[in-house]
């Protein structure tokens, strides 16, 4: 008797489970369409195509191996990589701490806190588009900058020189996109305690030996998961390069992504493209899982 | 209980959700369906009429048909007026038709995912050069027997059925084409006191005069050539072509770079003086708009563009007077040489995804008014409008029409007749010589060629022969050496 009111309550609390585990999946059944239709079955077909002579109107053909040996024996390929690691590193040497600095700057700030934060993150409102207009401007021969240089004497710069070009186009995004940054350090500043920086204070704490001692301890989690966002942001750039450089001179501005968008949409090689893709793919993979990683190891930290 | 319809209603809204999501695209049909039905209903009243434009064609053609036809940009008023009435000219015609326009502009880098996603409009006008692109990945109906039995076919001009000719099959219904040219703005040569160099000029009246009309303090160049993209490599090759040049030749079945050859070096020593005269713009890094930019606000003296193309950029959007513009030949490489520069311009495409019977009634779209008076007159008053809005028309200068042809003269007659048009040098059509781009990889060569061309604007002391023949060799080997020419 008791055992069979056993048996049946603990029907009655698997079927409560299956019940709910009905309703938190018919929930999640729409976001898992949508990212079915519209990422993972996309990366699906992206891969599979790479193995593929691409053609829309006659029908695809199995090549094999064919578009990544195309692909790898190309040197516009390697020339692609080396300039996009060159744009990562710069966008590290050049942008990275910007934004903490800037953060830390304004949350030393006694007044006008709130319009430096509005000034800063200013920039980042500006359309794509009018930005690079603006910036080809302020690069001009007759521009701003270099109107200014000559009036102080001084030589002018060709911003979209060789070695110069992808050194301007940094400039030019860091200017753009530090603001974001500077919101989330900010964030992650006023979320010290307090008491820490009034015991530094009484202890009779220099500026520096604050920003040392408390607010960059406390912002390295922060700092590291932002520093391994922006290389895996960075990686994908080409935006700038194609509204500003073309990828030129000399393909010196040419990144990974950008020779990608040309082996599709100006080649029409889209196997190639594809081929491409599955290889950054692949690179991004391992580096989400190293970002996992690291974050997983500075919680238990 | 309760829960059981919850749980039921809730998968229910969820599958209408995801019907409604799955069957996005396919909305329209239905509504599309009830037009073509009621236009059913049209034209069989009119065929149980009697005689109207469709009696006397085949049963199968009084099929209600609908088709997407290319369309004009919003702001081009008056094209979309004259659009408009040639359309209510063909469907009371044809009124089993149902036309539809598509506003989309051709363009290489999007043509791949409008042909991937199947919306691309029924037809479309593309550029000359993509014929061969076009035709290889079956993005364009071949029109070979269209074209085969149409009363006009002789009548087309031949330079222009070339490029849309591929391996024996005709791609496209010619439009008008161009020859490469450079545009000089007047003033700047009148406000420097420089006299205008002759028409038939050369490669050495073209440094001499950019030396004197450059200003650099001013932010004037004298020549502005493209720099960056493809459009670098594209204005480099008129040059070559003038020395006699050649980008790639093909026999045996194979394709062989020759932009390296001795013809090659000379146009890219032209480069090099005038990079070394300083009187190219500081920016190397010019696309397309950029360029007549520059040229518009007056920064540049000349640009290199498809004949009126320049012209029209400059007096229609950039405000300067027509008769501040002179449109001039490339220059030869020498005195009395020829003047020959990269053909181009557009020609009417017909999707092949299309079923027969909408490729048939767009080719008949697409050639209604071709050599007609109804042809002429819209042009005649689209000029008209465009007087009334201080607009100048800038005709082409090659035609689908022959022309010497009566038809040809019945143009020149009409464009005669008003005063906001721009007109050529009479010269100038004569010393006009249009080259077809390279057929094979055409983008992938001018990129190479554009690589070229940014390290002489922007590395000193270049070993120039070297240079062409390592990105010959480059891209021979990726590329020309991948090709398989059908035979």
């Amino acid at each position: 008797m008791s055992q069979e009111a056993v048996a049946r309550s603990a029907a009655i609390a698997a079927k409560k489970k299956f019940n709910w585990q009905l309703w938190g999946l018919l929930f999640v059944l729409p976001e898992i369409i949508i990212f079915l239709m519209f990422l993972w079955i996309p990366i699906v077909k992206g891969v599979v195509y790479s193995f593929y002579n691409v053609d829309f109107v006659n029908g695809n053909s199995f090549v094999g191996l064919q578009n990544y040996r195309d692909v790898v024996s190309s040197e516009d390929f390697w020339m692609a990589i080396r300039n996009t690691l060159y744009y990562m590193f710069l966008c590290v040497i050049i942008g990275f701490w910007v934004p903490a600095v800037v953060a830390i700057a304004v949350s030393e700030l006694k007044r006008f806190q709130g319009l430096a934060r509005v000034a800063g993150y200013l920039p980042s409102v500006i359309p794509a588009i009018v930005l690079y207009g603006m910036w080809v401007w302020f690069y001009d021969p007759i521009g701003p900058i270099n109107t200014m240089l000559t009036s102080l004497g001084l030589e002018q710069i060709d911003f979209f020189s060789k070695g110069m070009s992808m050194v301007s186009i940094v400039i030019m995004e860091t200017w753009q996109n530090f603001g974001g940054a500077v919101l989330i350090y900010i964030a992650a500043i006023v979320g010290i305690p307090k008491d820490l920086y009034e015991a530094a204070e009484i202890d009779g704490a220099s500026v520096w030996q604050r920003i040392r001692s408390i607010t960059l301890p406390s912002m390295k989690p922060l700092l590291i998961l932002m520093f391994l966002l922006q290389i895996i942001n960075t990686s994908q750039s080409f935006q700038a390069q194609m509204a500003m450089t073309g990828g030129g001179p000399d393909n010196a501005t040419l990144t990974y992504l950008l020779l990608m968008y040309r082996e599709a949409f100006t080649y029409l090689h889209f196997g190639k493209a594809t081929a491409m893709g599955s290889m950054l793919f692949g690179v991004m993979v391992v580096l989400s899982f190293l970002y996992l990683k690291l974050q997983r190891r500075s919680e238990t930290a | 209980m309760k829960k059981l319809t919850a749980i039921a209603s809730c998968v229910l809204l969820t599958s209408m959700l995801v019907t409604a999501c799955g069957s996005g695209g396919d909305i329209k049909e239905p509504a599309s369906n009830n037009v073509s039905s009621s236009t059913a209903a049209t034209s069989e009243t009119n065929t149980s009429g009697g005689d109207t434009a469709a009696a006397g064609e085949t049963e199968a053609k009084q099929e209600p048909v609908t088709i997407t036809v290319q369309g004009q940009k919003p702001d081009k008023k008056e094209a979309i007026e004259q659009l408009n009435l040639k359309i209510d000219r063909f469907k009371s015609a044809n009124p089993y038709v149902t036309i539809k326009t598509d506003d989309w502009e051709y363009n290489p880098n999007e043509i791949g995912i409008k042909m991937a996603a199947n919306n691309a409009p029924t037809e479309f006008t593309s550029y000359l050069t993509e014929g061969r692109t076009l035709a290889e990945r079956s993005w364009a109906a071949d029109l070979t027997t269209l074209i085969n039995n149409w009363t006009h076919k002789d009548d087309l001009n031949p330079i222009m059925t070339k490029p849309v000719t591929v391996d024996g099959k005709i791609y496209g219904v010619p439009v008008d084409a161009y020859v490469m040219t450079i545009t000089l703005n007047k003033k700047i040569f009148e406000e420097k006191g420089v006299p205008l160099p002759p028409l038939d000029w050369t490669w050495d009246d073209l440094i001499d005069a950019a030396k004197k009309v450059n200003d650099p303090a001013k932010g004037i160049a004298g020549f502005i050539p493209m720099g960056k993209g493809n459009e670098a490599g594209w204005n480099w090759t008129n040059f070559l072509y003038a020395a006699g040049g050649d980008v790639q030749t093909i026999a045996d079945g194979k394709v062989t770079a020759a932009f390296n050859s001795e013809a090659g070096l000379k146009a890219l020593q032209l480069y090099q003086s005038l990079k070394d005269a300083d009187v190219l713009p500081k920016n190397w890094a010019l696309g397309y708009g950029d360029a007549l930019n520059l040229f518009n606000q007056g920064r540049g003296a000349m640009v290199m563009c498809g004949s009126g193309n320049a012209a029209d950029a400059a007096i229609n959007t950039g405000g300067i007077s027509k008769d501040d513009i002179i449109v001039y030949p490339i220059p030869s490489m020498t005195k009395g040489g020829k003047h020959t520069g990269v053909l181009g311009g557009s020609f009417k495409v017909i999707n092949p995804k299309a079923s027969e019977q909408e490729q048939k009634t767009a080719f008949d779209w697409i050639t209604s008014e071709y050599y007609t008076d109804d042809f002429v007159n819209a042009i005649d008053s689209e000029i008209t409008t465009r007087k009334n809005e201080n607009k100048i028309y800038v005709p082409q200068t090659i035609f689908y029409w022959k022309p010497e042809s009566e038809f040809g003269k019945k143009f020149t007659d009409m464009l005669a007749k008003h005063d906001n048009v721009f007109t050529y040098d009479p010269a100038l059509l004569s010393l006009l010589e249009g080259k077809p781009e390279a057929e094979y990889e055409a983008q992938q060569t001018y990129a190479e060629i554009s690589t070229i061309v940014q390290k002489v604007f922007t590395t000193k002391n270049l070993d120039l022969q070297k240079v062409l023949n390592d990105a010959a060799s480059k891209i021979q080997s990726e590329v020309y050496d991948k090709i398989q020419i059908k035979q």
